[in-house]
């Protein structure tokens, strides 16, 4: 993919940065247990927030409440997941570049992201109708497949190529 | 009697054991599974120890949480256990070995404690806290212990796993 991108790739593991995270042994997994702490946060509000749509959590409560509560979660979990990402990837740029799984994530990822911030958090402020059923279930069933998506494809960067 | 070792050493060479073992998919799959349960497990725990805590939802009554969040929760646990118990059947040896895997049951077990507690004390008296936005000090604790534990749990989890 892009063959134009790959010095980018192999510029990154040139870096300092690639050099630290791989002299010590102790900091990958740190990173990864960090992005797991992350994945908590991000992936269970989405549950939450996802199960509130379709009616199948805290129905009493609006949905637009428990957004105000628990995106700034999400919010953290984004804050936590992107760097020690970030990092994880420089110090394994060239494997990633050949790996197809890394792609898959980054498309989930992008497609995940546009739909929170444009479908998915407006869809939790409307009022409640009968009117918004469906608009609600779209959000939540979207909003499940991509970010679950993203966490599948991110899992199979280290398992399968 | 069998020896717990001679135990773990009979899973890990059963043909199920060996076969998860051995396999290109069966492996990743289930524990992709373990991973992305986290979410449903300690995702739906950290929201109702949150507002244990005081921190979250404080004008809902703490049993409206719990009594809707629980159901939930459990279905992830169960999840957790299924894909856990599966993994360890096919790493059953070295999880023997593994110390992380042993402070992970240990830490699983003092989660089951902390909970057990708190419902055997604080949560008896719930009448008179249940509306409270910041319920008393002891129900406080247990969120926090809860908190701790469950993030040493996944640690351990992550760790164990550089020992396979």
């Amino acid at each position: 993919m892009g063959a134009s991108l790959y010095p980018f790739f192999a510029w990154c593991e040139r870096t300092w940065i690639c050099r630290e995270i791989t002299v010590h042994e102790s900091f990958f997994p740190a990173l990864e247990t960090l992005h797991l702490f992350g994945l908590v946060l991000l992936l269970g509000t989405i549950l939450i927030l996802s199960l509130r749509l379709l009616g199948l959590l805290m129905p009493r409560a609006p949905a637009a409440e428990l957004a105000r509560t628990f995106e700034r979660y999400a919010a953290l979990g984004l804050a936590i997941m992107v760097p020690s990402g970030v990092l994880m990837f420089i110090a394994t740029a060239v494997r990633c570049y050949s790996n197809t799984s890394f792609w898959v994530k980054m498309c989930f990822l992008a497609a995940a992201l546009v739909f929170h911030f444009t479908y998915f958090k407006r869809t939790l402020r409307l009022p409640e109708s009968l009117d918004s059923r469906w608009r609600a279930r779209v959000a939540a069933c979207g909003a499940l497949f991509l970010w679950f998506g993203v966490g599948a494809s991110g899992r199979s960067i280290g398992f399968f190529g | 009697m069998m020896s717990l070792l001679e135990f773990c050493r009979l899973l890990d060479r059963s043909p199920i054991g060996t076969e998860i073992r051995e396999s290109s998919a069966l492996f990743p799959i289930i524990e992709g599974i373990h991973v992305l349960a986290l979410s449903l497990s300690v995702g739906l725990v950290l929201a109702t120890d949150l507002r244990l805590m005081g921190v979250v939802l404080r004008n809902r009554p703490a049993s409206e949480i719990w009594s809707q969040f629980f159901p939930w929760m459990m279905s992830g646990f169960g999840v957790m256990f299924a894909t856990g118990a599966l993994l360890f059947w096919s790493h059953a040896l070295s999880a023997y070995n593994s110390t992380a895997f042993r402070v992970k049951l240990l830490l699983l077990i003092l989660s089951g404690l902390n909970a057990a507690v708190y419902h055997l004390t604080i949560y008896r008296k719930l009448d008179d806290w249940d509306a409270s936005p910041v319920p008393p000090l002891q129900a406080r604790l247990a969120g926090w212990t809860s908190l701790i534990l469950w993030a040493g749990v996944i640690t351990m989890g992550r760790i164990m796993a550089y020992t396979f």
